[in-house]
């Protein structure tokens, strides 16, 4: 080794470094920066298989682990044949980092390794570098008196080579951006905000070192690093975003790591025993801390893991019982047409028995035929609810609009149920308070259906006492409603909160033997709905009588 | 990568690697290198 030193420092390390000179920020900056960054990826070299991506994230970090390794010596050497080896060594770390950043950026976005005539556009575009590295086109000398080697021509070429890259870096950026403008799916990643994260890094970094190599402050330089630092940790974290969660582990290490070496850098310069003791000391606590801290972001991450286990349990099972509910609804509509067919047969020999279309029947099987055609009706509308149900959840159920008066509706549904009201000593009033001519825009034969499940229904659960239809309307914000009051057995919250929903019956109906499917507001609601409107329930509790209102768009 | 790209990264590789070792021997072996001692150089 040469025996010239540099006149402006004596070693005080090892006999070839001085400690004394380097910037306390060199310490700070570099050395946990240079193991963050091979810690980082190589987790992520493993992590993401070895592929092309990580391949190229690593080597970013190898060049710059390098680069700031050879910054240290630059810094702290005080031979000058060691100082000319790092300082034409340099070159080659710089341009690694960059060529290679544009590289990993491209695999990024394209998702393989550049063409070949690129390669070779490159190789040619590099080897001025790599040929002249041992000659004085790239370091001219050393000055002795302050350690500080002399750039040759071939740096300027290298600050070219650094603005191409940068320039290429951009040119991706917009490639993307323009392309996320024209088809935003075309980036569901959020690679645009990388692209653009990069591209101000590496701007940044380029920045720094212009302004350290042109203004002779190299302490610009060492801010650098800290732009890649952030750079490496935002490629590593979009490489393993979607894999694990173990990422946070790796992060809440890779904290205390930079945490101990940032305090342990301070051992480089610190002095007198005292000083020694208290970073000593801080070091062990946090150390003992950052322990801790690992240990139960570990134990968070298995929580995690296990509650994200159960929660694709959970969808799957939910997906499964979807399908099910499918294939009944489908069974149900399947079932129903088959009956539908037999069961008007029945109705239609059964009436036609009762009328005497077979001649006279003696009392008793006249009784039987009528009890026969009561049975097969109920059965007959116990079908349809299913069916009606079937085709509303299915998706099925055809709607077909036009502008009716649904006073007239109203009125003819509540002549059509008064005997049956009548049959069990009910009072069964329509009246209308409405200010506009009631006329809606909605599905004839469904408005029916709603009115006549409404109205039946309180003629169900009435034993005695009045069951009045109201129809009234709010011309100013062009609603109609028709009210069905009854004087029945009511219903608690608890039966309200729940009547709308499948086959639900009130808490009374079964002691009180009322028969019904527990569909028809289930119905009434889902048609109202599909026709802008709603349905809605109210009761002053059990005994007291219950209000259904139908709520419909009124057209003026 | 293809075989062509391989090949390019190989022969670029070894280039280099002469070369670094060529910039090691040169300064801290040959000692060939220009000492300047002249403070106002840049």
């Amino acid at each position: 080794m040469s025996l010239l030193t540099c006149t402006d420092a004596t070693a005080d390390f090892l006999g070839v470094f001085t400690l004394s000179v380097a910037p306390n920020l060199l310490f700070y900056s570099y050395i946990p920066i240079s193991a963050l960054t091979i810690l980082l990826t190589s987790f992520v070299l493993f992590r993401d298989r070895f592929s092309a991506r990580s391949k190229l994230l690593f080597l970013l970090a190898l060049f710059l682990a390098t680069f700031l390794i050879n910054e240290i010596i630059l810094w702290t050497a005080v031979p000058a044949g060691l100082i000319y080896v790092s300082w034409s060594l340099s070159m080659l770390w710089r341009v690694g980092i960059y060529v290679t950043t544009l590289a990993l950026i491209y695999v990024f976005t394209e998702r393989h390794y550049p063409p070949f005539w690129v390669a070779l556009l490159s190789a040619l575009l590099l080897a001025p570098i790599v040929i002249f590295l041992p000659t004085e086109l790239n370091v001219t000398g050393i000055n002795i008196s302050d350690c500080v080697g002399v750039n040759g021509p071939l740096w300027y070429y290298l600050y070219l080579l650094e603005g191409l890259c940068v320039l290429g870096l951009l040119f991706l950026s917009v490639r993307t951006f323009t392309s996320y403008v024209k088809d935003p799916s075309s980036d569901p990643a959020g690679l645009r905000y990388l692209l653009s994260g990069s591209f101000l890094l590496l701007l940044f970094v380029f920045a720094s070192e212009l302004a350290g190599e042109f203004s002779g402050i190299y302490e610009f330089n060492l801010l650098g690093p800290i732009g890649m630092l952030s750079f490496v940790t935002i490629l590593s974290y979009m490489i393993v975003r979607y894999q694990s969660f173990n990422m946070k582990l790796i992060a809440s290490q890779a904290l205390v790591l930079f945490i101990i070496t940032l305090n342990a850098s301070e051992f480089f310069y610190i002095v007198g025993y005292e000083n020694i003791l208290i970073s000593a000391t801080t070091l062990i606590l946090i150390s003992v801390a950052g322990f801790f801290l690992i240990r139960s972001v570990k134990r968070e991450i298995k929580q995690r893991e296990e509650i994200q286990k159960l929660a694709n349990n959970l969808t799957r099972a939910n997906e499964r019982l979807k399908q099910l509910d499918q294939l009944k609804s489908e069974f149900v509509s399947i079932a129903s047409h088959q009956l539908r067919s037999p069961l008007a047969a029945v109705l239609g020999y059964a009436s036609m028995l009762k009328e005497g279309s077979y001649g006279k029947l003696p009392t008793k099987a006249l009784e039987a035929a009528m009890r026969i055609e009561e049975s097969a009706r109920l059965m007959a509308s116990t079908v349809e609810d299913y069916l009606n149900v079937s085709q509303i959840e299915a998706g099925h159920m055809k709607y077909i609009f036009s502008d009716f008066s649904l006073r007239e509706q109203a009125l003819h549904v509540t002549d059509d149920l008064r005997p049956l009201a009548l049959k069990q000593n009910i009072l069964l009033l329509f009246r209308t308070k409405l200010e506009s001519n009631g006329m809606i825009h909605a599905d004839k034969g469904k408005t029916e259906q709603i009115l006549h499940n409404l109205i039946n229904n309180s003629i169900k659960y009435t034993t005695q006492g009045t069951i009045t239809v109201i129809l009234r309307d709010n011309p100013t914000i062009k609603r109609l409603y028709l009210d069905v009051i009854d004087t029945g057995i009511g219903m608690s919250q608890e039966t309200l909160d729940s009547i709308f929903d499948k086959f639900e019956r009130g808490s009374n109906a079964n002691s009180a033997n009322i028969h019904g499917t527990g569909l028809g507001l289930f119905t009434a609601l889902k048609l109202a709905e599909a026709m802008g409107g709603t349905v809605t329930a109210h009761s002053e509790g059990e005994g007291k009588g219950s209000r259904f209102t139908l709520e419909l768009p009124l057209i003026s | 990568m293809s075989r062509k790209g391989k090949l390019l990264l190989g022969i670029f590789i070894s280039i280099t690697i002469l070369s670094v070792l060529a910039t090691i021997y040169k300064g801290l072996v040959g000692e060939d290198f220009l000492v300047i001692t002249d403070v106002t150089t840049e």
